[in-house]
């Protein structure tokens, strides 16, 4: 494909991918152009290619121009820690801990319903029981992924991403609650060590939750390597 | 004045591109093809440089771009925004008072 060595550079040396990908389709539709041009002026087809390349410029210097404007890093490259290690904590805590309140508001007010509603009752608190679960389980996983993938596409070293998937196990928000008369919404944050049996059953959703974080860790490591 | 090498030369490309975006819209190759015509081909850097000029000045907000299909091609049509006149005019200014300094040096008896 087109311009792959010059986009890889680009990528690592922090322009933000999005610049990236506009720069390369511009110098696309450029180099149709100047190819179209050569042609016009005689040449086969090859040479054409060839001066057409030429004109446009070598890929250093290419590269070299992107590199000197001001504002074309990406926040990862700019800020690895905080997009990585400082943010991630933060936002899953924040976000999870709306998206679990806004599903224990269903369940604890359909516990409340006395009367005969549309939707069953029991639908309703099921529905919150395990939607809370999911996000239980799933808020780290994918705050994980979403930084393996953030990484990978700005083909970043992995130090910066596995030190905040490693803060986001440590870190990982437990959310409780009850509905009903005594009902109670809880987030906690702590370091759950399993060493007996009892506690893998108490925290299973911690549990599944750290186990399927670390894939994505994997796959970033493995692809980082292999490039 | 900067007092280095490169401060006189600085915003040359950005000067040519939006004085030739003044008189009209135009895409990426066309802003070459002008450059290298009006400068008698005495400018000719590698063709594909332009494109990150033309960024940096779209993300300061001197220039605005819309994609358009025209015979049949897409591409990415840049025109100068308000901020950009200005910009055109302190930078043209600057090029002036350097480009008479240096013809006062020139023809000085």
């Amino acid at each position: 494909m087109r311009f792959d060595a010059l986009r890889e550079n680009l990528l690592k040396d922090g322009v933000a991918p999005r610049h990236v990908r506009r720069y390369l389709a511009e110098l696309s539709e450029h180099l149709d152009d100047l190819t179209a041009q050569q042609c016009e002026a005689g040449y086969d087809e090859e040479d054409a290619a060839i001066r057409a390349r030429a004109r446009l410029g070598d890929d250093s210097e290419l590269a070299a121009a992107m590199l000197e404007q001001p504002g074309m890093r990406s926040w990862p490259a700019r800020l690895p820690w905080l997009v990585f290690v400082a943010l991630p904590p933060a936002a899953t805590l924040l976000l999870g801990t709306l998206l679990y309140a806004a599903v224990y508001f269903i369940g604890n007010e359909a516990a409340k319903i006395n009367a005969v509603v549309p939707v069953p009752q029991n639908l309703l608190i099921g529905f919150s029981v395990m939607a809370m679960t999911a996000i239980s389980v799933l808020a780290v996983p994918v705050a994980a992924t979403l930084l393996a993938l953030l990484a990978d596409r700005q083909r970043l070293k992995p130090l910066w991403p596995l030190l905040g998937i490693a803060l986001l196990l440590l870190a990982t928000p437990m959310f409780s609650s009850r509905f009903g008369h005594h009902a109670y919404l809880g987030v906690h944050y702590g370091l759950v060590i399993a060493t007996k049996w009892s506690v893998v059953v108490r925290f299973w959703p911690l549990m599944l939750s750290h186990a399927l974080a670390l894939p994505p860790a994997a796959w970033l490591i493995r692809r980082r390597s292999a490039a | 004045m900067a007092n280095d090498v490169s401060g006189f030369t600085a915003g040359i490309p950005e000067l040519m591109i939006l004085r030739l975006l003044k008189d009209q819209e135009m895409y990426g190759y066309e802003i070459v093809q002008a450059i290298a015509a009006r400068t008698l081909r005495m400018v000719t850097p590698g063709e594909g440089v332009v494109y990150p000029v033309l960024h940096a000045l779209e993300k300061e907000g001197a220039l605005k771009s819309r994609r358009k299909t025209v015979n049949g091609r897409s591409r990415v049509y840049y025109s100068l925004t308000p901020r950009g006149a200005k910009k055109l005019a302190a930078l043209a200014g600057h090029w002036t008072s350097v480009n008479n300094a240096v013809q006062a040096v020139l023809h000085a008896v």
